[in-house]
C-alpha cells in the first residue's frame, strides 16, 4: 500500500508541477526572475556520499537546491547509559556470570543523531527546511561468533531484526523530533550484553526525507550562444538617441537573433526575450550594453531556466553503524 | 489602395503627373513610386492593420506579462505579426527607411507607455505611414 500511495505521490506530484509549469506561465516567469539573482554556495552534510547544492536568496537565505546521497555515520553506544550498572568492566563481568542479572535493563538510549547539522562549516543562518522526515527503517543485526545470543541458543536473529525495527518504527515520530533511537531491551540483556562488549553489531538503516525546494537549472544558452547572440544584435545595431526607438528595434534584433540561433526551429518563449533583453540593453535608455567576453558565461548562467521546481522531499539514505561499544 | 492611403498620397503639392494624380504629402516623389513598393509596410491595407493590431491586443492579453515587460518584448511581437501579413523580414529592417516605417508603426499601435492602444484609426495609420515612407 505504501508503495502505491508513493506512486500516487509522485504521479500527483508530476501532474502538479506540468499543470502549474502551462498554466502558470505568469507565477513561473515571475519566480524565475526573482530567483535569478540566487546565488550558488557550497553546503555539505557530514558523512555525506552524494552530492548537495545550495543557494543564497537575496534576502540572505540559504535554501537547499539539490541533495541526493547517503549519510553514513558511525554511531556508538555511549557508556554512561551504564554507569548505574558499575561500569562497564563489572557489567561485562555480570553478563557473563548471568545472562538475566538484568532483567530490567531497559531504554538504551543511542545519540542517532539523525537532526545533526545538516550544513557544513558554512554560516548558514536562515537556513529554512523542516525536520526531516523517516520514511522506513531497516535493520540489521550481526554477531560474532562467540557472542551470548548464541549461547543462550533461543535467539532468532532474524526475529530480533524485527523487533527492533518494530520499535523503531512505533517509535517514529519521536526519533524524528529528538534525533534519538530509544531501544527497549527488557528481557533481552544478552543482546545489551553484545552491544556492550562489542559482539553484537546493530545497523539501522533509514531512507530520510529533508523537506526543502528543490531548483533543478537547465542551462538554456551556451556561453558561445550568448556571444552569437551579442554580436548578432550588435551587428545590426544602430545607436540613435530615441529611447523607445532604441527599445522597439533593439528588441526586433534581439527576437530575430534568437529565432536564427537555432535555425527558426526555437520554441521561442515570451520570457526569453524579456529576460535577454535587460541583459543587452541599458534599462533606462535602452542603448545596447557593452558586454565583453567575460560577461558571456554570467549571462548565459542568469538565462538557465529552473524547470522541475516543487518543494518535495529530497530521500537521503541515512545509515548507522552501532557498535562497537567504545569508552567507559 | 484605401481611400485614407491616397488621402494621404494626396495631401501634398502636386511635382508632376503621377498615376491616379496622387502626390505624397511632404516629398517630391511621385505617388506613382506606391506601385513599385514592395516589402514594406506602406502597402498596409486598413483590413491588415486592423489585423495585425487585434492580433496585437491578443498576444498581450495572452502573455500575461507586467507593463514593462511587454514593452521590451512589444516590438518583437508587433514585427513577428506584421510579417505575417507583408513580407517584413530582417533584410526589410536593415533598410533605415523600412525601420522607420516598422518604428511608425509600432507608435500608431502603442501608446506612450508601450501597451497596445484600445482601438486605432486604420486610416490616420496608414496616412501616417504614407508620409513616413516619402520623407
Amino acid at each position: 500500500m505504501k508503495h502505491y500511495l508513493t506512486l500516487i505521490f509522485v504521479l500527483g506530484l508530476h501532474t502538479q508541477v506540468q499543470a502549474g509549469t502551462e498554466a502558470n506561465q505568469t507565477v513561473l516567469r515571475e519566480r524565475a526572475v526573482r530567483e535569478s539573482t540566487w546565488k550558488p554556495i557550497d553546503l555539505a552534510i557530514p558523512g555525506l556520499k552524494g552530492e548537495i547544492k545550495g543557494v543564497r536568496t537575496d534576502d540572505g537565505q540559504v535554501k537547499l537546491d539539490y541533495l541526493d546521497g547517503v549519510i553514513e555515520s558511525q554511531t556508538a553506544l555511549v557508556s554512561k547509559v551504564f554507569e548505574r550498572y558499575s561500569g562497564k568492566a563489572q557489567y561485562l563481568k555480570d553478563c557473563k556470570a548471568n545472562i538475566n542479572v538484568f532483567p530490567s535493563l531497559r531504554a538504551i538510549k543511542i545519540p542517532y543523531q539523525l537532526n545533526m547539522p545538516i550544513l557544513g562549516p558554512n554560516p548558514v543562518n536562515g537556513f529554512t527546511t523542516k525536520m526531516p522526515s523517516i520514511e522506513f527503517f531497516k535493520v540489521q543485526v550481526a554477531a560474532t561468533p562467540g557472542a551470548l545470543v548464541f549461547q543462550s541458543g533461543d535467539l532468532d536473529i532474524t526475529k530480533l531484526e524485527k523487533d527492533i525495527q518494530f520499535q523503531l518504527e512505533k517509535n517514529q515520530k519521536d526519533i524524528e523530533s529528538t534525533g534519538r533511537i530509544t531501544l527497549d531491551l527488557s528481557g533481552l540483556d544478552d543482546v545489551a550484553c553484545d552491544l556492550v562488549a562489542g559482539d553484537l553489531t546493530l545497523n539501522v538503516q533509514t531512507r530520510i526525507h529533508y523537506s526543502a525546494p528543490r531548483l533543478h537549472r537547465t542551462p538554456r544558452l551556451s556561453e558561445q550562444d550568448v556571444r552569437a547572440l551579442f554580436e548578432h544584435v550588435q551587428h545590426g545595431w544602430a545607436p540613435g538617441t530615441q529611447a523607445q526607438r532604441n527599445l522597439v528595434l533593439g528588441s526586433v534584433r534581439l527576437g530575430q537573433a534568437m529565432e536564427n540561433r537555432a535555425g527558426n526551429a526555437l520554441a521561442l518563449e515570451d520570457w526569453e526575450i524579456v529576460r535577454l533583453h535587460g541583459q543587452f540593453f541599458e534599462p533606462t535608455n535602452f542603448t545596447l550594453i557593452s558586454l565583453s567576453v567575460a560577461d558571456y558565461p554570467r549571462v548565459a548562467t542568469e538565462m538557465d531556466w529552473f524547470d522541475e521546481r516543487s518543494t518535495y522531499s529530497t530521500p537521503v539514505y541515512h545509515t548507522a553503524v552501532i557498535s562497537p561499544f567504545s569508552g567507559n | 489602395m484605401t481611400a485614407g492611403l491616397l488621402a494621404a498620397c494626396g495631401g501634398g503639392g502636386n511635382s508632376g503627373g503621377s498615376s491616379g494624380g496622387n502626390q505624397p504629402a511632404p516629398g517630391p516623389k511621385p505617388c506613382a513610386t506606391c506601385k513599385h513598393i514592395d516589402r514594406d509596410l506602406s502597402k498596409l491595407s486598413a483590413q491588415t492593420l486592423s489585423d495585425i493590431h487585434g492580433a496585437l491586443l491578443s498576444e498581450q492579453a495572452r502573455s500575461g506579462l507586467n507593463p514593462a515587460d511587454w514593452r521590451k518584448l512589444s516590438g518583437w511581437k508587433l514585427f513577428k505579426i506584421t510579417g505575417k501579413y507583408v513580407n517584413v523580414d530582417e533584410t526589410t529592417l536593415d533598410d533605415a527607411k523600412n525601420a522607420r516605417l516598422f518604428f511608425t508603426l509600432h507608435q500608431a499601435l502603442h501608446t506612450s507607455d508601450g501597451q497596445v492602444k484600445s482601438s486605432i484609426d486604420t486610416d490616420a495609420i496608414l496616412a501616417e505611414l504614407i508620409r513616413e515612407y516619402f520623407k
